[in-house]
């Protein structure tokens, strides 16, 4: 009886069963393929950011061929997460190596004790799927960005809350608790040397006790602020925290040993007597050039080394000693004889032609183009009348004697000795006080004189050394005529210049370092923690070193990261006292970034639509 | 002295619980290791739930002790609670489908947990001290089958709706593919 009601109750129950299944699949099918299942099939609310996309798949997903490994998805290898993660940086761009951890070359972080991954066999361990227990991260060290960054879980959701667990996925040092596990901090803050040479310590011990240089800084925040963010503080600009009575009279070049001005153009002091008497004919040139012993510049090599002979000639005469010939070879006397004629030519085009003549020998000397924008800092202003007063005064039949020259007839050296110049007049220098071009008939040169601080000209042509010379060594010394720190400017006395590559100097023009898109790993608020500061301000945290003799050494070579520090380095002692378990936040993204690139949100295509162009719909008939 | 069913019956809870302890120790581990285990977890949780709906069909007309019967049942359905949290990352689904699901797997363990409290209802028979109990009451019987009439269709629904998910989830990408060409 039990037994037969039983089976009754078990078919009973096997068709409510089966029909309740099928019902429940064709029902879902159904509503699939109604004009609802676009919306069904999204397995759950996309991010508030990501709304738009919500009725296009393809926004976010790609149309890999490991698509169609259909349900075998999670079974085999597949890259489509890998692929899906490209779709992202359409909008999300994270620089070059956007996929490979924290966006750095996997190369770089390869060699780091802690990074399970790489210390397990480096790039051989690498199989997607290799461990359900190991990151899955691609032969090419790519990981994918839902690893991180889940979506579908709600409009509210937060894309960026990472877990700690997620961090030691990869570094194998386990962090429970900040205060006892995460490692002490390796010479933070200060891991390199200040990029502008400026001794905190020599200026608050000895500098700002001095009488005679103003009333000095009273706080910390008379020289530094905090940015729009917080997060940083910015250093006062020169005029403001360096200038007044301190600074200020060594940038504008006033008092220095040679002269206020760099020297562009200057009549070289030559042995006329011998050039005479070899009757090397050179035309006019003023003896009283002698008495200034005037030498070619760096700026005048630069421009005459445009042509193949002249770069020839320049660099047999700089063996010599122009002011005494007695000893030359013929060669030699006639190589200074085409050299003068070189300059004689240079000094009448630059009159004649100005700012053209000058791009045109720089691009030919350097084999490179200058735009107009480079152009107008490296002329700095020169104008036509400088250059024309200069040529009229000291060499008035210019324009004849190259005429003479090119007819292969070249005029007899005429010294010039019954010509009176006015050695003694300074007054174009005193009128120039606030910078720019002037001659010095004293000494038969064309000089520049800064225009105080961040002076465009000396700037430039520094910038362009620095960027140039690794491939054309004729900059050279123009770059280290103004990068030596008793240069007028003196610049370098306190920008300082990074050996950054083999090639290619970094000049520091600022305090901070314009990141542009890269930032580093670890990541600090100041404004947050100013609440926290005691009576001793910032020195709460940035504590000064004793004394630091040998900070001034650390500029004396290129390399950034050996240096002295001015402050104490912070330990995580200094951030234990608040940062511990139950008081302030210890997770890993408190201070540390994930992403070496700063994401930047990428604009996908903005075509520019002209009115009429072609192609263009338009609604006028 | 504790009757041999009893032991069974404990010895079935203790490795009920540990199962779902490494299941939750699995799922930590391979959060921890970047890596999604919804895959595994979704296919594992329908057989789990399949062999929940067989083996209930199954025993409605074998002479077993209930408790005996249900004591396993309600093991493999929190082994089943288990797997549903770490295939849903022990998050609740805000899709449609997803919700749909969560919400009858919800209805489900609710179910469970009335046949929880029946189990505990039943008392234990004198039979059961010296074998193996070989009938059922009467009054517990149409008990078991009204639980059963609403837990089995119920069950093979979300059984159902699993698969159409699992199948969707994981092929909508050849169909897009091959169909759509994107």
């Amino acid at each position: 009886m039990r037994g037969s009601f039983g089976s009754r109750f078990a078919r009973t129950l096997l068709w409510l069963g089966v029909g309740a299944g099928f019902a429940t699949a064709a029902l879902a099918s159904l509503l699939l393929g109604s004009p609802l299942g676009g919306r069904i099939v999204i397995p759950g609310d996309l991010t508030v950011a990501h709304a738009s996309f919500s009725e296009d798949c393809t926004r976010c997903h790609a149309a890999s061929f490991d698509a169609t490994k259909g349900v075998l998805q999670g079974i085999v290898p597949s890259r489509l997460s890998l692929a899906d993660s490209r779709k992202c940086l359409d909008c999300h761009s994270l620089g070059e190596h956007s996929l490979e951890a924290h966006g750095m070359p996997t190369a770089l972080l390869e060699p780091l004790p802690d990074v399970a991954t790489a210390s397990a066999g480096g790039a051989s361990n690498r199989n997607h799927d290799a461990s359900i227990f190991s990151p899955p991260v691609s032969a090419d060290g790519e990981y994918a960005c839902m690893l991180c960054h889940q979506e579908h879980q709600g409009s509210v959701a937060d894309l960026t809350a990472i877990g700690d667990a997620r961090c030691q996925a990869c570094h194998s040092h386990q962090i429970h608790a900040f205060e006892d596990d995460h490692p002490d901090f390796d010479r933070y803050p200060y891991e390199r040397r200040l990029r502008i040479a400026f001794d905190h310590g020599s200026h608050i011990h000895q500098h700002f006790l001095a009488k005679d240089t103003g009333p000095p800084p009273t706080a910390c925040t008379d020289c530094h602020t905090p940015d729009a963010t917080g997060a940083s503080m910015l250093t006062a600009g020169f005029d403001e925290a360096c200038g007044g009575a301190c600074h200020a009279r060594e940038v504008a070049g006033r008092g220095r040993v040679d002269g206020s001005g760099v020297p562009f153009i200057v009549l070289p002091a030559l042995d006329t007597l011998t050039l005479k008497r070899a009757g090397v004919g050179i035309g006019q040139w003023p003896a009283d050039s002698a008495i200034a012993e005037g030498r070619i510049t760096p700026f005048m090599e630069l421009l005459l080394a445009g042509s193949p002979e002249t770069a020839e000639d320049l660099s047999r005469v700089k063996e010599l000693d122009l002011l005494d010939l007695r000893d030359a070879s013929r060669e030699d006397l006639d190589a200074v004889g085409r050299l003068v004629w070189a300059i004689k030519a240079l000094l009448l085009e630059l009159s004649a032609d100005g700012h053209a003549a000058l791009r045109e020998r720089i691009e030919q000397s350097l084999g490179k183009e200058i735009s107009p924008s480079s152009l107008a800092s490296l002329a700095g202003g020169l104008s036509p009348s400088t250059v024309k007063a200069a040529r009229m005064k000291w060499l008035p039949s210019l324009d004849a004697e190259l005429t003479q020259h090119e007819l292969g007839a070249d005029p007899p050296l005429d010294s010039m000795e019954s010509m009176v110049f006015d050695a003694g007049d300074s007054s174009e220098e005193d009128w120039v006080a606030a910078g720019g071009w002037y001659c010095s008939h004293a000494d038969f040169s064309l000089r520049y004189r800064p225009q105080g601080h961040a002076d465009t000209f000396l700037r430039s042509w520094l910038d362009l050394g620095a960027q140039v010379m690794h491939a054309n060594p004729r900059v050279t010394p123009v770059f280290a005529a103004l990068a030596d720190s008793e240069a007028v400017g003196r610049c370098m006395k306190c920008h300082s210049v990074d050996a950054v590559s083999e090639t290619m100097p970094k000049l520091n023009w600022t305090a901070r370092s314009n990141h542009g898109s890269t930032r580093t790993l670890v990541k600090f608020s100041h404004a947050a923690h100013f609440p926290l500061l005691d009576d001793r301000g910032c020195q709460t945290c940035h504590r000064l070193n004793g004394g630091t003799p040998h900070f001034m050494d650390a500029y004396a070579q290129s390399d950034p990261s050996v240096f002295s520090s001015a402050f104490q380095h912070l330990g995580t002692d200094t951030c234990t006292t608040c940062h511990a378990s139950r008081a302030a936040d210890t997770r890993c993204l408190t201070c540390h970034e994930y992403h070496a690139q700063r994401p930047r949100t990428a604009l996908r295509d903005a075509p520019l639509r002209l009115s009429g162009s072609e192609g263009e719909d338009s609604d006028s008939p | 002295m504790r009757s041999p069913s009893t032991a069974i019956r404990v010895g079935q809870a203790v490795a009920a619980f540990l199962i779902a302890a490494l299941l939750l120790a699995a799922y930590t581990a391979s959060d921890h290791a970047l890596q999604r285990i919804a895959f595994a977890s979704g296919w594992a949780l329908t057989l789990a739930l399949v062999t929940w709906v067989v083996r209930s069909w199954w025993n409605v007309h074998r002479s077993e002790s209930l408790r005996d019967w249900l004591a396993p049942q309600l093991g493999l359905g929190f082994i089943a609670l288990v797997l549903f949290g770490v295939h849903v990352r022990f998050r609740i689904p805000s899709g449609w489908l997803d919700g749909m699901l969560a919400v009858l797997f919800g209805l489900l363990a609710a179910s469970a947990g009335l046949g929880l409290l029946f189990h505990r209802s039943l008392r234990p028979r004198e039979d059961e001290t010296e074998a193996p109990a070989e009938g059922r009451s009467p009054e517990d019987l149409r008990r078991a089958h009204r639980w059963l009439l609403f837990t089995i269709p119920l069950s093979t629904s979300v059984v159902a709706l699993a698969l159409v998910h699992g199948v969707l989830e994981h092929s909508h990408g050849l169909l897009a593919h091959l169909m759509l060409g994107k």
